[in-house]
């Protein structure tokens, strides 16, 4: 009896062992496992986690796992002990370690709990770079979202007004799939050999700058060049102005009469941030039928807001978001539908024949900075010369500012000459970069930080006699946000998913929490102090 | 009689289980594993002998993925999303010293160690320290797909999460085990 009663306590201990042993390899969450950053700047927000290893997939297929790291002093490289692997992981290299920024492809930490690390001084230096994060102005930590934001900004005199500043370049460029071209009329021209222009890196943002060049327009000097939305070029007279300009009976033409800082802009609608408006142009009787609408204009910060309140919504998974795009077509598609769902700037001109407006072209620049000065030629066959001319423009309400409009007679189509870089400075690092970088486009890139300037030269050609150049920027590149700390605690992957799949109660939603901050948050974000290098 | 066929069965188990997974890390070295996790599954079509798969993840792309197997030669195949119906990404061993098992289970099988009780005992004890043995070499942290792990999240498991670089041929992909 003894014996048959040992037995089964020895049957019981090990049935009791089978769960035991098979029950110990569950992962809950694999997000919590591990994490993809697309940039330096994206692990920023990993602050809530603190690893002390990471690894950095490169663009080559090479892999380094590091322990620590810190900036190199021009701030192009990561420094860090560690291994680097080639593709098949064979190591290459072991020890105190540099890693050239524009090299890496994918950032990634992990965190197993077993490893995890509990040495923080391990991750100073990204404390050191995080802690950028929380140096802001009071009205910035007031209203986090409002905080200044840009793409790479150019200037001419290097000034230090924003309000100055003469272009944005590639502004819908927020992750490196989506690294772009964008082609911006400085608003200046020139007879001078050498031209020289400012780049900054003025928001918490890390900017990698593939190429800029600088596109130039003979054109006499009492002739203009625009840009369309194609980037073809046209040579044109001086526009006129609107004889009426209206939205909803108004009269808004002294608005848009000269370019100064007189805008035109709407406020949104409370309940929806798609409702549209139109605004009614009539110009007198142009001389010729070939004709361009010249428009000046930018973004509120509608764009801004909802851009800040999805990457908050994405939390410390917005690296995961971002990695995914760069894999995904229909990821970035949806990332995109809330700006397809505010639209653009349409054109239209009134068909005096069928009685009805039809439709031109669209316009559209991302970016609440610089304005953009484009032109819309309107179709000949709709334009008689001798008769008055009538254009509608249609756009979310209060998501554009207006600052000019106008008709010019188009002379010709032109092409640029496009100008490489001769020289780059540094204005705030050591000058170790070269030029190269910013001549092709090519697998050379420029990194920049907050607070980083650049002047720029160019040796313009020689012109023919009371000739002068119109000049265009064209940059190339794509930009990261820094996540704000701020922002973590509002993480909400559902809030995100209703948020790009258009779901009408997030939008309402939206709409009113916009709403509240609309009046009030051009001056917050214009007034919010934005990095400063620190001498 | 039955007791020599019990250990006979185990013997076999035994071996089975010791069998370490070689492409899978163990706890201690997994934050300096630099491969693409293990990937082992079954697809929604096929027989027996091509229906099942297993080997690195190379590269999830949005519509299939680059598997690299295992033989003499190491081969990257493609899986279409379409066709996986279900797999496991094993991301660590549950031990960080699974060889040893194998001699604690022969201990255990001993006969003598299980005496005239080894009639209850020693199919239970094979069963459990199998499971054990197994568990520590060739099991151990996973995910299972699609339960666990969505499609789109599974490229970060892979050897280039960023996916293929261009500059590589898929031919020159190999498995270097560590040193």
């Amino acid at each position: 009896m003894k014996q048959w009663t040992n037995s089964r306590v020895l049957i019981y201990v090990l049935l009791l062992l089978i769960p035991i042993s098979c029950g110990i390899s569950k992962i809950n969450d694999h997000r919590k496992l591990r994490q993809n950053y697309k940039n330096v700047n994206a692990v920023l927000h990993a602050e809530n986690f603190q690893e002390s290893f990471f690894k950095i997939h490169f663009k080559n297929g090479d892999v380094a796992i590091i322990n620590g790291w810190n900036l190199s002093p021009s701030g192009d490289s990561l420094i860090g002990a560690g291994q680097l692997f080639d593709f098949n992981r064979s190591r290459l290299d072991s020890g105190e370690l540099a890693f050239a920024i524009e090299a890496m492809s994918i950032l990634e930490t992990n965190n197993y709990e077993q490893i995890k690390s509990k040495d923080s001084e391990k991750m100073a230096a990204l404390a050191l770079l995080t802690g950028v994060n929380v140096v802001g102005a009071v009205a910035c930590l007031a209203n986090p979202k409002a905080c200044f934001g840009s793409c790479p900004t150019f200037y001419i005199n290097n000034e230090s007004n924003l309000h100055e500043t003469r272009a944005e370049g590639f502004s819908n460029a927020i992750a490196p799939v989506l690294e772009n071209r964008d082609v911006d009329a400085l608003k200046y021209a020139t007879s001078e050999k050498v031209f020289r222009v400012y780049m900054k890196n003025e928001a918490y943002e890390t900017h990698v700058v593939n190429q800029v060049e600088l596109w130039a327009v003979p054109r006499m000097t009492n002739e203009l060049v625009f840009v369309d939305e194609a980037d073809q070029f046209y040579i044109t007279t001086y526009p006129e102005k609107a004889s009426t300009a209206t939205v909803n009976g108004k009269d808004v033409s002294a608005l848009l009469f000269n370019h100064d800082e007189d805008e035109y802009f709407s406020l949104t609608d409370s309940n929806d941030l798609t409702v549209k408006e139109d605004l009614l142009l009539e110009f007198s009787s142009p001389a010729q039928s070939s004709v361009g609408l010249a428009l000046s204009f930018r973004q509120t910060l509608l764009t801004t807001f909802l851009l800040y309140e999805g990457l908050s919504w994405m939390g410390d998974e917005v690296g995961d978001y971002f990695a995914k795009m760069e894999n995904s077509k229909s990821l970035r598609k949806t990332m995109d539908h809330p700006f397809r769902m505010l639209g653009d700037i349409e054109c239209f001109v009134w068909d005096e024949k069928k009685q009805d407006w039809q439709f031109v072209q669209k316009m559209h620049e991302t970016g609440p900075l610089a304005k953009n000065l484009q032109i819309i030629p309107l179709p000949p066959h709709l334009i008689k010369a001798g008769e008055d001319v009538k254009v509608k423009l249609t756009m979310a309400k209060g998501l554009w500012r207006l600052d000019f409009a106008g008709l010019a007679e188009i002379k010709e189509m032109a092409k640029p000459i496009k100008l490489p870089p001769s020289k780059l400075v540094s204005l705030t690092r050591p000058n170790t970069k070269t030029v190269d970088r910013l001549v092709a486009d090519d697998e050379k890139y420029l990194v920049t930080f907050p607070g980083d300037e650049y002047l720029l030269e160019y040796e313009m050609p020689t012109l023919e006699k009371n000739k002068e150049h119109e000049l265009f920027i064209a940059a190339k590149g794509y930009y990261l946000e820094w996540m704000r700390s701020d922002w973590l605690a509002d993480k909400d992957p559902k809030k995100i998913k209703r948020l790009l799949m258009g779901n009408k109660a997030t939008w309402h939603s939206l709409a009113r929490a916009y709403k509240e901050v609309e009046s009030e948050m051009e001056d917050i974000f214009w007034n919010s102090k934005y990095y400063e290098p620190q001498n | 009689m039955s007791r020599y066929i019990i250990v006979i069965v185990v013997s076999i188990l035994i071996t089975s289980s010791c069998s370490v997974n070689k492409y899978v890390s163990t706890p201690k070295e997994i934050s300096t594993f630099v491969n693409g996790m293990y990937f082992k599954g079954e697809k929604k079509k096929g027989n027996s002998l091509d229906r099942f798969f297993k080997g690195e993840i190379i590269a999830v792309e949005e519509n299939g993925l680059h598997l690299l197997t295992f033989g003499k030669i190491d081969t990257v195949i493609y899986l279409p999303k379409n066709d996986v119906k279900r797999g496991k990404i094993s991301i660590a061993l549950s031990s960080d010293k699974p060889g040893k098992y194998g001699a604690w289970g022969l201990i255990n099988f001993l006969p003598f160690a299980h005496g005239v009780f080894g009639v209850f005992s020693l199919p239970i004890t094979a069963i459990t320290t199998g499971t054990i043995i197994s568990d520590a070499a060739r099991g151990g942290y996973r995910i299972r797909y699609p339960k666990e792990i969505a499609w789109e999240d599974m490229h970060k498991f892979a050897r280039f999460p960023q996916g293929i670089p261009s500059n590589i041929d898929l031919r020159d992909i190999k498995r270097i085990l560590p040193e």
